[in-house]
Parts: C-alpha cells; structure tokens; sequence
C-alpha cells in the first residue's frame, strides 16, 4: 500500500493480482457473466488508487475494494434497468430449463441458481453474493453494506425464501 | 409449513441461536418437512459458495496499471471536477427542466385565457356600459 502511494505500479500491480479473484467474484456475482464486469472490475481498482491518498485504515483494503464493487456494481444494474426500459427484450427464463433429469449434477444446480439470483432484486442479491458466494460472515457483510446486522440477516432471509420459489420446479417430489 | 420455525430454520444459517430458539429448532426438525427443507436451503447454499473462483479478462492486471499510468500522466483534476458537478447537477438539472416545462405550459394556459372576447368587456368605462344598457329614445317614450 504505501510503496503503492509513492508511485510504485509494480507493487500496485501485485496488489492488483492479489484481490482480482475476491472482487471478480463479487463482480460477476452481481452482473453475471457479461462484458461490462471487466470494465467494472477496472474502475473498481482505479476508484481505489485515486482514494489511496484519503484511504486511512479503518478497514482492510479489501473490505474497502468490496465496498467500491458493490456500489459500481449496483450502478451498472439501475443502468442496465434503465436501458431495459427503454429497449426492452426478452430474457433467459429459468423455466426454459428442462426438468426432467432426476438429479440435476452440481453444475447445473449451480447454473440453475445463478439464474436464480439475477432475478432477486439489488439489495437482496448484494447479500446473498456476499455472504454466500464471497462467504464473508453476516457482521463482515453488514459493515461492506454499511447496513444494521438484523437488515442484514433479513434480506438474507428474504432472499432464500425468494430463490427457493424461482427454484421449486427443480425438487419437483425428490427427497432427500 | 408453520412460518415462525422456517424463518428460525434460515436464521440458524446466518447467525447463532439462543439456547431456547436451538432447542425449538432441533425439535422441529424432526418434521420430515422441515428436514426436508433444511435439505433443500443446504443444497441452495451449497450450489451458491461452491463455484469456483472467477478471473477477469486476460492481462487484468496489467490493463488496470495502464490505465492507472495514463492517469497520472495526463491528470484526473479536469475529469473528476466535471464528473463531480454532472453528478451533483444532474438531478438539479431534471428537476430545474420539468419546473420549466410546467411553467411554459402554464404560461402558454394563461395566455390563451387572456385573449378571449369575455374579457373585452372590461375594457368598456362604466359609462359606457351604463349608457348603453339603458338608452332609451325620446320616441319610444312618447
């Protein structure tokens, strides 16, 4: 960080491959996969070294990187919302999938959910990336949202329940 | 499925329980339902943190030292002033454009409503609507 402030790009570039992997997972978790998670991937590394010289420590740097890709993150989904008003078109539906498999493998449950969770709302897919994907714990998650730990449990809550519904057709009578 | 013990269920996941709310749960959970979407919500959760862990573009690191060299070469003070005062004026600036359509379209209301006949009316003097309501001739008297 330091050697960073003083110009060093070296430093800043391994500080940059040290945290690619945690805000990518952030990212994608809540753009999907698509194009603009590069560009938004980059200002959030860019956005960072500007705010280098303010930055003083009070939390750990990725927790501040996590707290930039949340909320660019979040901007570029009311962008996408706003030019999906404006050009609307049809989009993937989770019930395109087929069902019939019995037991569908760890893969397709997994493509299966991430479709999923592009339908929840912002704020209830922020948590649920955060805690579920990234795995930080609830407390870590409500000081990136900068929200109260209860607010943070219950879209947690509301966010599964949600997901559980998108997915019923998918346990059909299975159990166990 | 009674709600009070699923929503105790989702919360078991996130944050620690009391003694009283993990002895309710455990007893619920002898439920075949609730087991059995105890199952469902750990295969959810499961499906969600098992991925594998994603990478941006090829080079990404290097595109973000280029352009973190491009910066502070060419300078961010023009760029982030004006990226401040769009962001600052934006809202402003709707706002300010819709107060100004209404006006217009109030001024364009107001003015149709002063160039119509009722109001010439107003412009006679008193006199003169007096006198003209109550003219008689000195024949029709007679």
């Amino acid at each position: 960080m330091d050697a960073t402030r003083e110009g060093d790009y070296d430093a800043f570039r391994i500080f940059v491959k040290r945290h690619e992997s945690r805000i990518a997972s952030t990212v994608y978790g809540m753009l999907g996969q698509c194009p603009e998670a590069d560009d938004v991937g980059q200002e959030v590394f860019i956005r960072f070294y500007k705010a280098l010289d303010t930055f003083r420590g009070e939390s750990a740097p990725l927790t501040y990187l996590t707290r930039i890709a949340i909320n660019l993150s979040l901007n570029e989904l009311k962008r996408r919302k706003r030019k999906h008003l404006l050009f609307p078109k049809s989009t993937d539906d989770v019930k395109h999938v087929s069902v019939e498999s019995d037991e569908p493998d760890k893969n397709e449950m997994q493509r299966i959910v991430n479709k999923g969770l592009e339908k929840l709302e912002a704020k209830f897919r922020s948590v649920i990336v955060l805690r579920l994907i990234d795995g930080y714990s609830t407390k870590e998650t409500a000081e990136i949202l900068d929200l109260p730990e209860g607010t943070v449990l219950s879209r947690l809550a509301r966010a599964q329940k949600k997901l559980k519904e998108i997915l019923e057709p998918y346990y059909g009578d299975h159990h166990g | 499925m009674d709600k009070k013990l699923y929503n105790l269920l989702l919360k078991s996941f996130d944050t620690d329980l009391s003694e009283k709310e993990r002895q309710q749960l455990e007893d619920a959970l002898k439920s075949p339902e609730l087991q059995r979407e105890k199952e469902r919500l750990e295969q959810m959760r499961s499906a969600l943190s098992g991925q594998s862990a994603p990478s941006f573009g090829p080079f990404f690191s290097e595109r973000v030292v280029n352009r973190v060299r491009d910066l502070s070469r060419n300078g961010t003070l023009a760029q982030d002033f004006f990226d401040s005062l769009i962001y600052m004026f934006r809202r402003f600036a709707l706002v300010g454009g819709l107060a100004a359509c209404l006006l217009f379209s109030a001024n364009l209301i107001t003015r149709d409503a002063s160039s119509t006949p009722q109001t010439s009316a107003a412009d006679q003097s008193i006199e003169e609507s007096v006198y003209t309501n109550y003219s008689i001739s000195l024949e029709e008297v007679l």
